[in-house]
């Protein structure tokens, strides 16, 4: 599942998510989105693109999961064999431990 | 070992590979043709002194009212039983564990900081019996460098340190950074080697390069043991690192409950 119009599907079946979008390739770039990003800190899925290996990879400890909580939006940043996936979820009204089940729900149907 | 004029992260990262075992003496030598020494042990340095930097005594004397009679008086009871001078002044009453820490942690960094002023020449390891430094009356190379950078910017060090611990609440490794000039300025009780601070740092300004993180907000990764978080508070960065599920569980919960009322002292 990473054709925009599936994208797009699970977007709308997923509760308060804002966006979601499949990277690939080395460097890491959008191959298809549905919704936006969280606003204002990233203006782009690119932006999200040059980061995510850095959080994945390069930290301290390697993390094929990454937890980004903004002061109104969650973002997923979880690695496949084949790709990124990144979900981003409204904190309101479910609150951020409902909001991480939420992302993880919808992560889980991008290249499992 | 001669070296070339050291600046202040690169003293440290030779004070920061002491020979095995790693307790003795760095006798140091300045351009003014002054000479200093910090003392080190099991790697951890317990004290620095420059012939420029006020003593020890009279810095006690001055912060907590300990008379230079008594402090003689524990110096040569120190000499006669061959006792650790610090534990001894706490044995004695005269100073608690968090006031010895404190001011010796302050003469130490103040000592080091004229070293490098005064344009450092030589750094010879002299090996020595180990001095019996109480462990938390010892500091890590990190939290000395970053005591020292903290201080140089008219920051108070030890506040810094406290509001980095109330995150890490000894569960992480870690360090807060400011984010405009990119130094650290405090570092964790929970030790960390000279690379690892280095290597963390650099990744932490990477990622504050590419995508400048609004405050409050955190970032956390969770490996196969432990793993890290990164927060940002006004113009400073956190970064933790823990070594356990147990730990990253708590530090998480810990960071995402607190840090909307987290307050720490920014740089001007």
């Amino acid at each position: 599942m990473t054709t925009p119009t599936e994208l797009d599907r699970l977007r709308r079946e997923s509760p308060h998510c804002l966006g979601i979008a499949w990277f690939t390739g080395a460097p890491l770039r959008l191959a298809s989105a549905s919704g936006e990003p969280v606003a204002g800190a990233f203006p782009s899925w690119n932006t999200v693109a040059r980061l995510a290996f850095p959080l994945l990879r390069e930290g301290p400890v390697a993390s094929p999961e990454v937890l980004f909580r903004l002061p109104e939006v969650l973002l997923l940043l979880a690695e496949r064999a084949s790709g990124v996936v990144a979900v981003a979820v409204a904190l309101a009204p479910a609150g951020p431990g409902v909001a991480l089940v939420q992302a993880r729900i919808a992560a889980a149907q991008v290249n499992p | 070992m001669t070296t070339a004029r050291l600046g202040l992260f690169a003293m440290f990262g030779r004070l920061a590979e002491p020979p095995e075992p790693r307790t003795g003496a760095w006798r140091i030598r300045t351009d003014d043709g002054r000479e200093g020494v910090v003392l080190m042990e099991a790697g951890r340095i317990c004290w620095a002194h420059h012939e420029l930097t006020g003593r020890l005594g009279d810095e006690i004397e001055r912060r907590h009212g300990v008379s230079r009679t008594a402090i003689e008086q524990v110096i040569r009871q120190c000499r006669e039983r061959r006792e650790p001078f610090t534990a001894s002044l706490i044995d004695h009453g005269y100073l608690t564990e968090p006031q010895l820490t404190s001011v010796l942690r302050d003469h130490t960094c103040r000592s080091i900081l004229l070293l490098v002023r005064s344009g450092i020449r030589d750094c010879e390891w002299l090996p020595h019996q180990a001095g019996g430094y109480a462990p938390w009356a010892t500091i890590s190379v990190a939290q000395a460098a970053c005591y020292c950078v903290a201080t140089v910017k008219g920051l108070a060090a030890d506040q810094l340190e406290a509001a980095l611990e109330d995150m890490l609440a000894g569960d992480a490794a870690g360090i807060l950074i400011h984010a405009g000039t990119r130094l650290p300025l405090a570092a964790s009780a929970v030790p960390m080697t000279w690379p690892q601070l280095r290597r963390w740092l650099g990744w932490a300004v990477r990622v504050e390069e590419r995508c400048p993180l609004p405050s409050p907000c955190y970032l956390a990764g969770r490996g196969q043991s432990g793993g890290w978080l990164m927060w940002r508070a006004g113009a400073m960065l956190g970064l933790a690192v823990t070594t356990s599920e147990d730990a990253q569980r708590r530090l998480v919960l810990r960071v995402a409950t607190r840090l909307a009322g987290w307050t720490v002292e920014q740089p001007a």
